[in-house]
């Protein structure tokens, strides 16, 4: 647990240093501007970046860790050039300098003299100086503890229930996990695959490359990183929009906690529009419906877009209209949807700024509702945007009370509102923890993971579900254990068999009890999904049930007839047969790969 | 007043012996603060004419000269001979044993044979301990060479134990670095990386030691040492067989041995003849300062030579199994090259030496008004010299690929011989600029040549990395010839400007 807490915080680290604190370095200061959306500005900014350079890189290539080092090296060098006004001469001159002023500290330390003489150093008794930036920062808190100490709360119980699993548990909570996992691991193998999710396996894979972690380390942990991150883009939507505090704490509270109305009683299979119509917001319940990792980064561009034409509007500054265009291309990325739901609402707040914040929750109700009618042209994504339409929602009805009582006794209202929503909060809108999905069993990652850093890469080969596929990409080989079966289920008994795989050692992961996705068998399958290979595979709890049991015959079938065959692992719900190809070994040795070295 | 003007002409023999023209001889005598008061005292219109009539009257080294073209033939060809010598024994120094590894690689493929992950660590140790030391190894030649020159061995051991403790210390803050980021990235497994380390840091003080060894001017321990690590490493690989792994990790070990006793030898034969034993020390600083050029000349010059071998080795998919690994192909194409070049560096060492002292020599007999002669002159004897460094290179890449093809089967693949083509082209373009450089170092212009390096190294770091990575390993060659390419042509136009004032250069000099 420790060990997997402080690789959380080198990854969280990492990614913080390479999307707020590196290209918040380049930027050139901007006083006028505020700290947070100069920061928000900052990531959107290089997620736009890392986005391309995961897209072209690839193509070359090139998308290594020395290519993304070279690459922030280059741009730390224009910055710097740009700073000494693309005068190479004067950069030089300024190195040239500070080099000779540390020789001259160097000789003075050797030689025990101090011929550089030290400034002066404040004494204790000095007073706390002003320009201090923690002195702005309490100034900036005073009278203010109440809300300072409601964002804690916010964020801590967002974080709490964003990060349990994650650190808890090896393998993915959510299948979208996966995908994102194999997109990240197919950009960093230089392989070009194409399609969706393409910015979150970006910001993946560049955190990996940097960080030095494995990419399924990198997934595992940010994922809930960018579940935080859109919470607090709506917070500060919200804020901006409602100018205040209190309302924006209350949306980050409501989208956050999943603190949203619970199912209802409605029939499993909706036949009239009324049932429709109670389906979309009480089968399945706001609680419960989560957004992919790709599509939460997607809400938060599009919340951070609309921030930054928030900004633009009050401000013109031309560098929030760039931060505009880069969240559009963002969120045009991701998805075609949330770029439509951005332009109506970026043009429904141009007209008129002060209903952003219901358009937004019309608009995702509208859109839940189509989807539920016309579900051909709009897809699941329509509902994913409900939960935060919500929390917009209740953000902009807390705003409104909150005018209304100002007006009414002249008042700051923030302090009883917060206390108000917090006494409903604990009756009726409890936080939830999404129902988590995940596909496998947790000592299947952990050996998968020991495999590869125990056998040389590439040296061995995990027959497993397919699961594994983005685990091992590019660490080892993978083959389908449903294609396995089917192929060698008849020809392992005859001792002279051995698999033609050119791989030292082939491990075989056998479920004794199939993993259950579902408690029970869905009584609803579409029949494009009931025809699917992987969900009858791996999906149907009575195909993988009939898979496992032909996989665990033909392993101890092969194991009765071959001395090169033993238990790798075994537990009460899982065994891994491991296969020590000697036939594999000896055809390497005769195509022995020659060492260069003197 | 004549007493006068006899005691400004003692004094400006005494500063300097050898004087270029009337100007210096007035800048001298306002050195000394004289002006033209002074000069109209000893009966002089102004300094000038004060200069113009001293500079008469000082001996010129014309005369010397010519009591020397006196000499016979036979004495000045022995002397050129012997200045050869002295120069071919230094370069080949490090080619012999190159050499001699190439030809046991082709004869004995096997005899060297380690595995794949470990190769790629040891060239990865072997390229890193050449570009860290490359910085330290020239402010070795430079200082250690300075003082040796001057006949000061006391100061010459002290500034040369200096510099290896200081490169040692970088280099076991590289090493460190070097472990962390392989740890940090999975480069390579616990034992190979700390194998790869202690190769690193023995090979880093055995070049350190071997450039000592040349400044003592007993280079030709080095080859000795070489081949006496060798014979000893292979009489224990008889004994014991300790395993070609082991055995790569003694050979070096054994060299660093073998160089220290070499080098103490050496210092303490210079130091039983003292010119004299007490002299200043200079200031730590300054010295530093001065020699931070030819550090960063020799660093990146290092880095420019194993540029194309980085990149090349970082193109293998990930994939393989294998972090870095130069195709066998690339490299023994490039070995090839790399011979060539090896092979060539003697002769641009001593082409470039002569070039300069035919330099020295016309600068001091042609007067100002025959400079165009003296620029022509020059223009001539370096085309010629650029001339012969062209046949000799082709020459000597045309017998070793003869020599060696036969290794490659009937027909050498496509992509040995893109290789081996690229890549001679770019050796040959670097032994051309080797040649401009030295030129510029020799005239105290270094940070022009530091500049042209600069470029020419971004040029093939770039290109090869990116085309290696697009095209195929090969093209990682094509790089190091890109980069050639620009580096002949930064040096090249530094040289030309240069001669377009030789005696300036010269004096300044």
């Amino acid at each position: 647990m420790v060990g997997d807490a402080l690789r959380a915080l080198w990854i969280v680290v990492s990614f913080a240093a390479i999307f707020f604190w590196f290209p918040s370095r380049l930027a050139t200061a901007n006083q006028q501007r505020g700290w947070v959306i100069s920061l928000a500005s900052s990531w959107v900014r290089m997620a736009l970046c890392a986005t391309l350079a995961v897209v072209v890189l690839p193509m070359l290539k090139v998308l290594t860790a020395i290519t993304v080092i070279f690459l922030l090296a280059a741009a730390f060098l224009v910055t710097w050039l740009r700073q000494h006004e693309w005068g190479l001469q004067k950069g030089v001159a300024s190195l040239q300098r500070q080099v000779l002023a540390g020789v001259r500290g160097l000789e003075a330390r050797f030689f025990g003299l101090r011929l550089v003489a030290r400034g002066r150093r404040g004494g204790r008794g000095e007073s706390f100086p002003q320009a201090h930036p923690c002195y702005a920062w309490a100034k900036s808190l005073q009278d203010k503890e109440f809300l300072a100490a409601g964002f804690l709360a916010v964020v801590g119980l967002t974080g709490f229930l964003c990060w349990g699993d994650a650190l808890r548990e090896l393998r993915f909570t959510w299948p979208d996990q996966y995908v994102a996992l194999l997109h990240a691991r197919e950009a960093m193998l230089n392989i070009v695959a194409g399609g969706r999710p393409l910015v979150f396996p970006a910001l993946l894979a560049i955190t990996s490359l940097i960080s030095g972690s494995d990419p399924l380390q990198t997934t595992r942990f940010l994922c809930p990183l960018v579940a935080c991150l859109a919470v607090l883009c709506l917070g500060l939507l919200v804020g901006t929009c409602s100018q205040g505090a209190a309302p924006a704490l209350i949306a980050m509270y409501c989208f956050g906690g999943a603190a949203l109305p619970p199912a209802g009683d409605v029939p499993l299979v909706a036949t009239t529009t009324m049932q429709k119509l109670a389906a979309i917001f009480w089968r399945n319940s706001l609680t419960a419906t989560r957004a992919t990792t790709e599509f939460q980064l997607g809400l938060s561009f599009l919340f951070l877009g609309l921030v930054f034409l928030a900004d633009w509007c009050w401000s013109r500054r031309r560098d929030s209209l760039v931060d505009v265009a880069c969240c559009l291309l963002l969120v045009g990325m991701v998805s075609q949807l949330l770029l439509l739901v951005l332009v109506v609402l970026g043009a429904a707040f141009l007209l008129r700024p002060s209903l952003l914040l219901p358009n937004f929750l019309l608009l995702g109700c509208a859109l839940a509702i189509a989807a539920a009618f016309w579900p051909r042209p709009l897809t699941d994504e329509a509902a994913m945007i409900l939960p935060a339409a919500a929390a917009a929602g209740v953000g902009w009805l807390v705003a409104a009370t909150g005018t209304l009582l100002r007006f009414g006794t002249g008042t700051r209202a923030e302090p009883a509102l917060l206390v108000a929503f917090a006494a409903v909060a604990i009756f009726w809108l409890p936080p939830h923890r999404p129902a988590k999905q995940p596909l496998e069993y947790e000592a299947v990652v952990r050996q998968t993971k020991e495999l590869a850093e125990n056998f040389p890469r590439q040296k061995w080969l995990l027959v497993a579900p397919v699961e594994q596929l983005p685990e091992t990409l590019g660490l080892g080989g993978y083959k389908d254990l449903a294609n396995f079966v089917e192929e060698y289920q008849a020809q392992v008994a005859v001792p002279e068999f051995r698999f033609p795989e050119p791989q030292e050692d082939l491990f075989i992961v056998v479920e004794k009890m199939p993993f259950q996705i579902f408690a029970r068998e869905p009584s609803f399958v579409s029949f494009p999904v009931l025809t699917d290979i992987t969900y009858r595979n791996y999906r149907s709890p009575a195909g993988r049930a009939s898979l496992e049991s032909a996989a665990l015959q033909l392993c101890e079938s092969y194991r009765r007839h071959h001395s090169d065959a033993n238990i790798y692992f075994e537990d009460d719900r899982l065994r891994i047969y491991h296969i020590h190809q000697q036939a594999a070994v000896n055809m390497k040795a005769g195509a022995s790969y020659r060492g260069e070295e003197k | 007043m004549s007493q006068a003007v006899e005691g400004v002409l003692r004094d400006v023999q005494a500063v300097s012996s050898q004087v270029a023209d009337v100007r210096e001889v007035a800048a001298l005598i306002e050195s000394f603060g004289h002006n033209d008061r002074f000069a109209q005292e000893c009966g002089f219109s102004d300094v000038f004419a004060l200069a113009e009539h001293l500079f008469l009257r000082l001996p010129h080294p014309a005369s010397e000269e010519h009591s020397a073209a006196r000499r016979s033939f036979s004495l000045r060809l022995r002397t050129e001979a012997i200045l050869a010598a002295r120069k071919f024994s230094l370069s080949l120094a490090y080619s012999i044993p190159w050499m001699a590894l190439l030809v046991l690689e082709y004869l004995r493929p096997k005899a060297l044979q380690v595995s794949a992950e470990f190769g790629g660590a040891m060239s990865l140790a072997l390229i890193a301990s050449l570009i860290t030391t490359g910085g330290f190894i020239q402010m070795i030649f430079r200082r250690g060479g300075f003082y040796f020159g001057l006949k000061e061995p006391f100061l010459a051991r002290r500034w040369c134990r200096l510099l290896l403790k200081l490169g040692l210390a970088s280099n076991v803050v590289c090493m460190l670095l070097g472990v962390t980021l392989g740890i940090y990235f999975g480069l390579f497994s616990a034992g190979y990386l700390v194998l790869a380390a202690i190769i690193y840091l023995t090979l880093s003080l055995l070049w350190m030691l071997c450039a000592i060894l040349s400044v003592q001017g007993i280079g030709w321990c080095i080859p000795v040492v070489f081949f006496l690590s060798a014979l000893s490493v292979a009489a224990i690989n008889l004994v014991w067989n300790p395993g070609t792994t082991l055995i790569l990790v003694l050979c070096p070990l054994v060299g660093v041995l073998g160089a220290s006793l070499s080098m103490v030898l050496g210092f303490h034969g210079q130091e039983s003849h003292p010119h004299k034993k007490v002299s200043a020390q200079p200031r730590f600083s300054v010295t530093l300062t001065s020699l931070l050029p030819f550090y960063a000349y020799g660093t990146l010059y290092f880095s420019f030579l194993f540029a194309d071998r980085l990149a090349a080795g970082s193109a293998i998919p990930w994939t393989s199994g294998l972090s870095f690994g130069i195709d066998p192909a690339y490299k023994k194409g490039m070995d090839l090259a790399l011979l060539a070049f090896l092979l060539t560096a003697a002769l641009v060492e001593y082409l470039s030496d002569s070039f300069l002292r035919f330099w020295s020599r016309l600068a001091a007999h042609l007067g100002q008004e025959e400079s165009d002669d003296f620029v022509a002159r020059l223009q001539i004897r370096r085309r010629r010299m650029m001339a012969a460094i062209v046949v000799f290179f082709i020459g000597v890449a045309i017998l070793a690929w003869f020599v060696f093809s036969r290794s490659y089967g009937s027909s050498p693949s496509q992509q040995l011989l893109q290789t081996v083509g690229l890549g001679g082209l770019g050796y040959l373009l670097l032994a051309l600029a080797l040649f401009e450089n030295i030129i510029l170092a020799g005239i105290n212009a270094t940070p022009r040549a530091l500049r042209a390096v600069g470029l020419g190294l971004a040029a093939n770091v770039l290109a090869g990395y990116c085309l290696s990575h697009v095209w195929g390993v090969q093209f990682a060659a094509a790089g190091l010839c890109l980069g050639s390419a620009v580096l002949f042509w930064q040096s090249n136009l530094a040289v030309r400007r240069v001669l377009q004032d030789p005696g300036y250069h010269y004096s300044i000099a």
